[in-house]
């Protein structure tokens, strides 16, 4: 056990880079091994992660399995990571869907195939993923975030679809974009803190009292540019269509499930916490714009006929639900952010799974064509029927914790912030909750039910394969696991997330006990 | 006067080198005149280890003409491995291409390395100009080494034009500190600069006459023209050359007179330097989307990271000695980290346009696919000139936004964050047309043992680098006057 | 006295730098060059610069030019008026005006009053040599070095394979 508390989340971002170099060192043809040697790396990180969740002292809210390394002195930064009960969930998230992937590519790999890159470009994206989820300096994290692009660029670029050379450079360009000012934000927060560091934790205890008003909120904005655009918030969101559309269903899935949650773990590790003064400020904007995510989102589901495509937008509207949860401030609404993200990880993973699958026999994506479903292959009808009804929020499954929960939690926001606006946003996302449920049972009408069209009729398709299943057993499971016992998550997270707005509180009032302090002297 | 020969060591040996590969190849045969590469390797080789030997070391002869100090070694450290690359690179290109006479082209380089070493190392400004012309004078030569092409004869005249109006410019203004102190030593002009009040408008004219000088070497704007078209028209190892080594050459220079001559006089220069390093990279940016040819482009992005070495002397301070070590630490880490991933993406280039004679970004279409490593190294370098992780770029760029910040200076930190976004343009363009489009042509690129060598060792080292950044911050802390 | 002088030669040699680049004729061209570098010398004479005046005058007027004039005349290079004209003076004459617009009344303002006194022996030959070959030795053998670049460059461009 004391490897795994001294090294286990090193493991568990370096397994898989390991996994990569030694697949990319193994000649072409092999693919065999080379899927072998995939699902070995992130097995092991899977399993570090498992072995991680059961180390873990849940209750307790701060930094576990610290690990503080010199990196690269010359400029103060330190390899420094750490778990707590925000970053564990979506660890485990992040090595669970990554292992799945895995076994989902076992089955297929698609066009143009060459496995050998493919398995290297996931594994070195699970790299990425959860490195961001565990860094605790800036610099570190800032290396893993970026380390994200190039993989997922060339996933789209190479094996999405017809128009992936306008959605993976748009991809590249609007996260990069975002990035740099995210960068910016970061060397100057480095420069107001006394003594400059680096490290999230030191800036968050001793922080960056001193800094002017205007300067917080610039800071502030930079690092919200970046976020924002990971997540996606509305208007920053116009990348994700086109990324999710084009991107081959791995991408998709490792996008959706994982790539997004580092967006608002950015603004719940980093943003919030060692800002709290401007995040304060700008809480009923990001509500505001949350809201507006949210029927938005519903909005251009109900006008698409592109299955795929409807899915992705459903994600704009799902992180706003979590945004919205994040701009309370409040524990519940940090609590439903959390819970919001993995759960749309499983369920929206879920559905880009079966798209894509639905996709392989069908060779398409619109509605239109794939109606019958539900006679044609009833297995895979019904698993979509499942995870659409999950996804737009019904009790019981894992999809509506996270949403009635933020908007619980926007009734009574933060004190100090206004309620009304909150108030307003949590009328809009109720309206937002019914134009979801709208879109997703019209989209269950267009292709489960209705006539097998001409073309299909003669054709016999497979249904669910055993390779699918055990791609998505997990995921299923968890579906219903965490829709009926939220606790699993909940019990993790509590007192991470109540800590984590008794730094905002504190902090609020700790201004003044400085300024007292300043005084005394 | 006493001289101290162990300082000149590399430099005496380097003469010994150069004139002995000219005069070997004298006598050499014909068939056997692909000795010189050889010789030429191994005689840097062995300047290499007469610099490293003197790593650490204070030494100052010649009346302090001569310094060898950390900032001196490590320069030279750099130059002599940037040869050493080009060398491998060269050795495939001359192979290939017959008309370029291999004991003249590695006799011009290693002249031209000679005077690289010697500008390190001066600190009087007639030993830096005649150390720039030892530089230049070799350097034209081999720009128009293929002398029966009449693009190379153009790239030639257009460097050599350009060369010749920007150094007797830059040496008028040398005459003018010269006037003003009555002293060419930097640290005696310095010290007659101090305190002086009547001096501000002659002392920005000849300020601007040596950036001329100095911006013609670094390829800064305005002094960029010649650029593209001499990097198309000479072979491509000789522009790598130009690229690395000589616009190294050139900020060696620059920081020298710069902070040891006329340190005093920040005030009046720091905002020449945040001007042209914006306009600088921002031109180099948007002129490099609209290329074709794939050595163009890379001269346009040579010319925008020109850019973003030149603003943090944007930030620089006449007192706070601090800022200027801060200054000169990322401009050296970003000298570090582009030697390898410049000289890189021109070693592609010629491993992709020796044999097939192709030029065009066209035709990359589909490289990875024909020759997967060789798409993969050249994406690894173009990523790393871009600044993405996990390529050591990211970290040359993160110290130069670090210095920007540090210095106040958000605002040129927020104009070289938008260019970063828009180089990632034409790089991505690259790279896309190399691994996303097919092409017909599906043999694979060959290429002899050298110039594989070379790509693989800087792609190593820009990937080993991206993860642990501190091999280079170790050598760029070092680099330092103060 | 040596203002008067200064001045006539200094307009005299202006005046053939200016023909020199504006005359399409190669021959006179190189004729106006001789004039500019005449000039230069008795500017160092002035300044009691001996050797370098005679330096001066044996290189470039007896040595550079000639062999200048011999080339032109003994290869078939166009002598009169060439089609590489680029017209581009347009453009080059103004920013020179501007240039010399600019330096000269800055120069002038500065300098003006200002002398040297002759008699240091800077520039008598000893003290020239002396200086040469210990202060500035470094560079001294780099031009060396740099001059036999510069043959060995020019014989490779000029031989015919």
């Amino acid at each position: 056990m004391n490897l795994v508390e001294e090294w286990g989340i090193t493991l568990a971002v370096f397994l898989p880079l390991l996994g990569a170099i030694v697949i990319v060192l193994t000649p072409k043809g092999m693919e065999s091994i080379q899927k072998v040697l995939a699902l070995a790396a992130t097995g092991a990180a899977l399993l570090v992660g498992l072995a991680l969740t059961f180390a873990f002292e849940h209750g307790e809210p701060g930094m576990q399995f610290e690990k503080s390394l010199s990196w690269i002195p010359s400029i103060d930064s330190n390899y420094h990571v750490g778990i707590d009960g925000i970053s564990l969930p979506l660890l485990v998230l992040s090595v669970l869907v990554c292992f799945l992937c895995i076994i989902y590519a076992c089955w297929h790999i698609p066009e143009p195939g060459n496995a050998k890159a493919f398995l290297a470009l996931i594994l070195l994206l699970e790299t990425g993923m959860n490195g961001s989820f565990i860094a605790l300096d800036l610099v570190l994290f800032f290396v893993f975030w970026e380390l994200v692009l190039v993989p997922m660029y060339f996933l789209i670029g190479i094996w999405g679809g017809e128009n992936r050379q306008y959605a993976s450079i748009k991809f590249f360009l609007y996260t990069l974009f975002g990035s740099v000012f995210m960068l910016l934000g970061f060397l100057a927060l480095y420069f107001q803190s006394d003594p400059h560091t680096f490290d999230m934790l030191l800036l968050q205890e001793s922080g960056v009292l001193d800094i002017p008003a205007g300067l917080a909120s610039l800071i502030f904005g930079g690092l919200a540019l970046g976020f924002a655009v990971k997540v996606p918030m509305w208007p920053f969101h116009t990348w994700l269509p086109d990324a999710h559309t084009q991107a081959p269903t791995i991408g998709s899935v490792l996008l959706a499930a994982v790539l997004l949650k580092m967006g608002t773990y950015g603004f719940m590790r980093i943003a919030i916490p060692i800002l709290p003064g401007p995040a304060m400020q700008f809480a009923p904007v990001i509500a505001v714009l949350a809201a507006i995510a949210i029927v938005y989102g519903a909005l251009c589901c109900l006008a698409q006929t592109n299955l795929k495509r409807m899915i992705a937008f459903s994600s704009v509207g799902h992180m706003g639900f979590v945004m919205l949860g994040i701009s309370t401030m409040t524990p519940e609404g940090f609590n439903a952010a959390v819970f919001g993200m993995v759960a749309h990880g499983v369920v929206t993973g879920m559905l880009f799974f079966l798209a894509g699958s639905i996709k392989e026999r069908y060779h398409t994506y619109e509605m239109p064509e794939l109606a019958g479903m539900g006679l044609k292959i009833p297995k895979m009808a019904g698993l979509l029927a499942f995870c659409a009804i999950a996804s737009l929020g019904l009790p019981g499954l894992a999809g509506f914790w996270g949403e009635v929960m933020a908007l619980l939690a926007s009734y009574q926001p933060l004190e100090g912030l206004d309620p009304t606006i909150f108030r307003g946003a949590m009328v809009v996302g109720a309206i937002g909750t019914v134009l979801t449920a709208g879109y997703f049972l019209w989209m269950l009408q267009r292709v489960n039910m209705g006539k097998i069209s001409e073309k299909w009729k003669k054709v016999k398709l497979a249904d669910v394969e055993t390779l699918e299943y055990a791609a998505w057993l997990p995921l299923l499971a968890l579906i219903l696991v965490l829709g009926l016992y939220p606790r699993l998550i909940m019990d993790t997270t509590t007192s991470s997330v109540t800590a984590l707005t008794e730094t905002i509180t504190g902090r609020s009032s700790g201004d003044d006990a400085h300024v007292a302090q300043v005084t005394d002297h | 006067m006493d001289v101290n020969f162990e300082a000149l060591l590399p430099e005496l040996l380097l003469t010994l080198v150069a004139c002995g590969v000219m005069t070997i190849d004298l006598f050499l045969p014909k068939e056997k005149r692909g000795l010189a590469f050889p010789l030429a390797f191994i005689g840097v080789l062995a300047t290499l280890a007469a610099v490293l030997n003197l790593y650490g070391q204070n030494l100052t002869t010649l009346d302090g003409m001569f310094v060898v100090d950390r900032f001196a070694v490590i320069f030279k450290i750099i130059f002599c491995v940037a040869a050493l690359l080009v060398f491998a690179v060269s050795q495939a290109y001359l192979n290939d291409d017959k008309d370029v006479p291999h004991g003249e082209y590695y006799t011009m380089m290693l002249f031209s390395l000679l005077g690289m070493l010697t500008i390190a190392s001066s600190r009087d400004l007639i030993a830096i100009f005649v150390a720039l012309e030892m530089i230049s004078l070799p350097a034209f030569i081999l720009a128009g080494i293929r002398k029966y092409d009449i693009r190379s004869n153009e790239a030639a005249l257009k460097f050599f034009l350009f060369g010749v109006l920007s150094t007797a410019l830059m040496l008028f203004g040398m005459s003018l500190f010269y006037g003003l102190t009555g002293a060419t030593n930097l640290a005696d002009i310095s010290a007659g600069l101090a305190g002086r009040t009547d001096i501000d408008e002659v002392a920005l004219l000849a300020i601007l006459f040596l950036i001329v000088g100095f911006g013609f070497k670094v390829s800064a704007f305005p002094f960029q023209w010649w650029v593209p078209d001499t990097y198309e028209g000479a072979p491509i190892p000789v522009a790598a050359f130009l690229s690395v080594a000589s616009k190294t050459a050139g900020f060696v220079g620059l920081f020298q007179v710069m902070f040891l001559g006329l340190g005093e006089l920040a005030d009046m220069w720091r905002p020449m330097f945040a001007v042209i390093g914006i306009v600088t990279m921002t031109f180099g940016n948007l002129v490099a989307i609209q290329q074709k040819q794939i050595v163009r482009l890379l001269a346009y992005s040579s010319i925008a990271q020109a850019g973003y070495m030149l603003v943090p002397l944007g930030v620089a301070s006449a007192t706070d000695g601090a800022l200027n070590t801060q200054i000169i630490f990322s401009v050296v880490a970003y000298l570090l980290v582009y030697a390898f991933m410049e000289t890189g993406a021109f070693a592609a280039a010629t491993a992709f346009g020796r044999k097939t004679g192709k030029y065009l970004i066209e035709d990359y279409a589909g490289l990875f696919g024909r020759s997967p490593a060789l798409a993969v190294a050249m994406a690894a370098f173009l990523f790393s000139l871009a600044g993405i992780p996990p390529f050591a770029g990211w970290w040359a760029k993160f110290v130069i936004f670090k210095t920007l910040i540090e210095g106040d200076g958000l605002v040129l930190a927020v104009i070289m964050a938008l260019n970063t976004v828009i180089a990632m343009f034409f790089y991505l363009a690259v790279v896309k047309k190399m691994f996303v489009d097919k092409s017909e042509d599906t043999a694979a690129i060959a290429m002899p043992r050298s110039l594989a060598g070379a790509i693989g060792i800087a792609a190593i080292v820009i990937t080993v680098g991206g993860f642990l950044p501190n091999l280079f911050g170790q050598l760029a802390e070092n680099a330092n006057f103060f | 006295m040596q203002g008067l002088i200064f001045l006539v030669v200094a307009a005299t040699s202006g005046f053939a730098a200016v023909r020199l680049v504006t005359n399409k004729n190669l021959v006179h061209a190189a004729l106006y060059l001789v004039v500019t570098l005449m000039g230069m010398a008795i500017i160092f004479l002035l300044l009691t610069a001996e050797f370098v005046a005679w330096v001066q005058v044996l290189i470039y007027v007896g040595a550079v030019i000639v062999l200048l004039l011999f080339g032109l005349m003994l290869t078939r290079a166009q002598i009169g008026k060439t089609a590489l004209d680029r017209q581009q003076r347009w453009v080059a004459g103004p920013v020179a005006l501007v240039l010399f617009g600019v330096t000269a009344p800055v120069l002038w303002r500065f300098f003006d009053g200002r002398t040297i006194s002759l008699d240091r022996q800077s520039g008598n030959t000893e003290a020239l040599g002396t200086e040469i070959f210990t202060k500035f030795v470094l560079p001294f053998e780099v031009v060396s070095v740099l001059l036999l670049a510069a043959l060995v460059g020019a014989v490779f461009l000029a031989k015919k394979d």
